[in-house]
């Protein structure tokens, strides 16, 4: 048998992970890696407990592992590094912004969003799924709620792709990723200096009013919910969506059976989430020194919560936790995390997943991706495409 | 047994009124109402889980 060896940056595990993460499941469910200097745990109960106890596991040392012990020279502070009682205070500023409600009532807008992507493609009966479609739509919804002009959009696209970028098996973050960085930093500097002249509307606009503490949101407060909204809300419900086509299209009666049977999507959407989440992990850091499964664990030591693994844990989704299964309808998964930092947007992406999958599978049925021209997308902690070639028989 | 909702915590996703309609209620106005605080003992198993699935853990069960 082989060492076991798990490296968030190696692009033939991005390839396939799945088979590492069972064996780190059974194997070494408290995992060190020596080279990069992190743990790992991979049962579902370990990551579920992990997200639940902030005060053992913080998120202020970054949540990628690249990340850890850089916040402190950043010009941006996010609330998805910091722990609750800080946390909680900003998170609340926000918390229902995103409600199952207001989500519900900007489906219509969203579903006229990804008509508009599809209705220029439709009739040449092919496209590339990620730059014609998941790869702007999410951009649009998330820039709808924020307020930000379409003339902006692509540009924002274009910084925000960037900057998750890494290369094969190393950790350090590369300079295409710094230079998108400083791209959206330098647009909100700008974007929130016209607002505060009275400019502007949408949810960044509201920020401005807000208060923490009992005064307004200082820029690196601002720059940081800025960066927040429009990297979690598009990098990731762009990989959801592309992620769900390549996989429906290696199962292709689970794919025809969303085509006959639109009720179905909603279960397909949880079953992507849980089978194969664009997120993988969550960076953690010990506060204090722990013991788990025999393994001593240090005070400050890095440890990865592996999304990824926990979803195909066997003791929680049972023995058929390792299929593909849209009918399975999972009571619960770890696809958004849990406790305080439960994915704010998590509604949202639910909804976005639903019209898009829905609109995909009545527009442009039976579907075949070209495997053979498919590009990875490759991160350290976000799973996707860069570029997905599909070609579909009926034009409508 | 009495139903405690921390509402600093809550964020209505609802997953506690998908499981017990009967005593969770999120209303127009995006908070979550407790239809009933005290609900009877054979409502027991559905509490348990609202109080395990909430994502915000914004539930609790006062005995």
């Amino acid at each position: 048998m082989t060492t076991l060896v798990y490296n968030p940056y190696s692009f033939s595990t991005h390839d396939d992970p799945y088979e590492t993460y069972r064996r780190l499941r059974e194997e070494a469910p408290a995992y060190w890696n020596d080279e990069l200097e992190f743990w790992v745990l991979s049962r579902f109960d370990d990551v579920l407990e992990g997200f639940r106890d902030f005060a053992t596991l913080t998120s202020t040392k970054g949540i990628a592992l690249e990340q850890r012990g850089l916040s402190a020279e950043r010009s941006f502070r996010q609330m998805i590094e910091m722990d609750p009682p800080e946390h909680t205070a900003y998170r609340k500023l926000v918390s229902r912004v995103f409600t199952g409600r207001r989500v519900a009532a900007m489906e219509d807008e969203i579903r006229t969003i990804i008509d508009g992507y599809i209705d220029r493609f439709v009739s040449e009966g092919s496209c590339d799924l990620v730059a014609d479609l998941t790869g702007p739509f999410p951009m649009d919804v998330i820039c709808a709620v924020l307020g930000i002009p379409a003339e902006d959009r692509a540009a924002l696209r274009s910084h925000s792709d960037k900057l998750l970028i890494r290369e094969d098996g190393i950790m350090e973050i590369p300079q295409a990723a710094l230079d998108g960085m400083f791209g959206m930093l330098e647009y909100f500097i700008e974007d929130l200096g016209r607002r505060k002249s009275g400019s502007g509307e949408g949810l960044i606009s509201d920020l401005l009013e807000l208060e923490v503490d009992g005064r307004s949101l200082n820029e690196e407060e601002l720059l940081g919910f800025c960066l927040l909204f429009v990297i979690a809300g598009h990098e990731t419900t762009t990989k959801m969506v592309a992620n769900s086509v390549e996989l429906l299209s290696r199962h292709p009666e689970q794919r025809d059976a969303l085509s006959d049977d639109p009720t179905l999507v909603p279960g397909a959407v949880e079953e992507v989430l849980r089978f194969h989440n664009s997120t993988q992990y969550m960076h953690r850091a010990l506060t204090r020194d722990v013991e788990r499964h025999g393994q001593q664990m240090g005070e400050g030591q890095s440890v990865l919560l592996l999304i990824g693994a926990a979803n195909h844990d066997h003791r929680e989704f049972g023995e058929t936790a390792e299929q593909f299964n849209i009918l399975r309808r999972p009571e619960r998964h770890l696809a958004f995390g849990y406790g305080a930092h439960f994915c704010l947007g998590a509604a949202l992406a639910r909804m976005e997943g639903k019209v898009a999958l829905e609109q995909i599978h009545s527009r442009m049925p039976h579907y075949e991706v070209d495997h053979e021209a498919k590009v990875r997308f490759h991160s350290s902690n976000v799973t996707g495409w860069t570029s997905l070639p599909i070609s579909f028989a009926t034009a409508r | 047994m009495k139903i405690v909702v921390d509402y600093d915590l809550c964020e209505s996703n609802a997953i506690c009124m998908d499981i017990a309609p009967e005593v969770f209620e999120v209303r127009d106005d995006d908070f979550l109402y407790v239809l009933n605080e005290t609900p009877s003992e054979d409502m027991r198993p559905k509490m348990d889980e609202a109080v395990q699935r909430c994502p915000k853990q914004a539930i609790s069960i006062k005995e």
